[in-house]
């Protein structure tokens, strides 16, 4: 009950942000504008996936850590750890809300562009698993640094570094696909290319995906366990 | 009521706290006091589960004090020394919040803020607030739930005369009502008005501890009659180093 409490005034706080607002709005129009100029590029159904990705690294990993940051900045993690909340409670009240705002705005981004079709619900489970992911390094980054300035120029790093890659790898030699594919980004969008073409499951992808989230949600318990 | 048990906390093999063990009684006022770095919000960290002691234990009503005790936390009540705000909320906002996390009707929201006179100000950002108002805030949000037991680290200091007075005030208020208080602070007129009991801890070490007026008078005798202060003896525990 505290929690779902908190979850709520988390979620009042990030919607009233226009800054916040313009972070989960902006891959929706910009997927939409670029989709529409390349119309005439070849570039199919990955192209689509590249933009739900996109959705998933920059609402994920930006909002998360510097939102935890600015949390522990301002000492208000001390004062909500002295509360009936625990640490772990207070991170998934901050990433649950954070979560929720990801996954509308990967939904939007294929509605905009896709309509609301049969393929929608197929790619609703690689949408959470993705965005939970993303908001986990983005809760690892904001539990690691101290101060704002530098959280948000990590997070942005490493949100245009994991969004860059799969870009880059569909051009190079296909072995390298071996090494590629360990990082979450690539596995997200080829097991969302296959499902939208229809191809099934990627189940080693999908089994790589799964370890991040087991390996971070650990990462994340463990910071909490040594610092809180 | 509060029980700490040869407490100990190290940094980096030094010890801020060293082998501390006393106790607070039900309905007290415990004035935690000496110089910076003596280790007075070292100790009240650890008795709010925010630091884990390196060696010892501490008990609230018989509880032993750790991280996700969740009833522990439904009893205490924390004023830190930083203004730890929503900055970017309003005064109402960042009551709602912990009122929503004990579970307190709205209603006690607006007797705190009656209390604290915050009532003309609620809508207004944290902010846009000087430090007295910030700090009537920090004490208003740490009383939403009645705790049983409140720390209090600083909670004067650096205020004016009138939110001094008002916090002082309030503090005997809840006092009187059965509240627990353990409070930090460097002006010893407020420990000689405030507290019954204090501590004074010096190094890292309880360098002494015991009823405000006996140890005032035991200081007195050992120097022959003379009109000692609480200052005098916090000079005579410290070697004179000035806090």
């Amino acid at each position: 009950m505290v929690v779902l409490r908190q979850i709520k005034n988390e979620f009042k706080e990030l919607v009233v942000n226009p800054a916040i607002l313009g972070v989960i709005i902006l891959p929706i129009f910009m997927s939409k504008v670029v989709t529409y100029a390349m119309k005439g590029i070849e570039a199919g159904f990955l192209l689509l996936c590249v933009w739900i990705l996109f959705a998933e690294v920059m609402v994920g990993i930006m909002l998360t850590g510097p939102n935890l940051i600015e949390e522990r900045e301002s000492k208000t993690f001390d004062a909500l750890l002295c509360t009936p909340l625990t640490y772990g409670k207070i991170i998934v009240s901050k990433c649950v809300p954070i979560l929720i705002c990801s996954l509308f705005s990967q939904i939007m981004v294929f509605v905009v562009n896709e309509g609301i079709n049969s393929k929608l619900p197929s790619l609703l489970g690689i949408m959470l698993l993705g965005g939970t992911v993303f908001v986990e390094i983005g809760a690892i980054i904001g539990l690691l640094i101290e101060s704002s300035k530098t959280g948000s120029a990590i997070s942005a790093m490493v949100m245009v570094a994991l969004y860059l890659v799969v870009s880059v790898y569909p051009s190079l030699p296909k072995w390298t696909y071996s090494i590629f594919m360990i990082l979450p980004s690539v596995e997200v969008v080829e097991v969302m290319n296959a499902l939208i073409n229809s191809q099934g499951i990627l189940w080693k992808e999908v089994g790589l995906l799964s370890a991040w989230f087991v390996i971070l949600t650990g990462a994340i318990f463990f910071i909490g366990k040594k610092k809180y | 009521m509060i029980e700490l048990k040869q407490v100990t906390k190290r940094f980096k093999n030094k010890a801020v706290v060293n082998n501390v063990s006393y106790s607070i009684k039900e309905g007290e006022i415990f004035g935690l006091i000496g110089p910076n770095g003596a280790g007075k919000t070292t100790s009240i960290r650890m008795m709010t589960a925010l630091l884990e002691p390196t060696e010892g234990e501490i008990y609230i009503n018989g509880m032993k004090v750790a991280k996700n005790n969740k009833k522990l936390f439904e009893q205490i009540g924390v004023v830190f020394e930083l203004p730890n705000l929503y900055r970017k909320s309003s005064i109402r906002k960042n009551l709602k919040i912990f009122a929503d996390l004990y579970g307190v009707k709205d209603s006690r929201i607006d007797e705190v803020m009656e209390d604290f006179q915050l009532t003309d100000k609620q809508d207004m950002r944290v902010e846009k607030l000087s430090k007295g108002w910030k700090q009537r805030v920090l004490i208003a949000r740490a009383v939403l739930h009645n705790p049983k037991v409140l720390f209090l680290d600083e909670p004067t200091s650096g205020l004016d005369p009138n939110t001094q007075e008002l916090i002082r005030r309030y503090i005997e208020k809840i006092n009187q009502n059965g509240t627990t208080i353990v409070i930090t602070t460097h002006d010893m007129n407020e420990v000689e008005r405030l507290c019954h009991s204090v501590g004074f801890m010096y190094q890292g070490n309880l360098a002494k501890k015991g009823n405000l007026k006996e140890i005032i008078q035991e200081y007195k005798e050992a120097n022959k009659g003379a009109d000692i202060s609480l200052a005098n003896i916090f000079a005579i525990i410290t070697g004179g180093e000035l806090s």
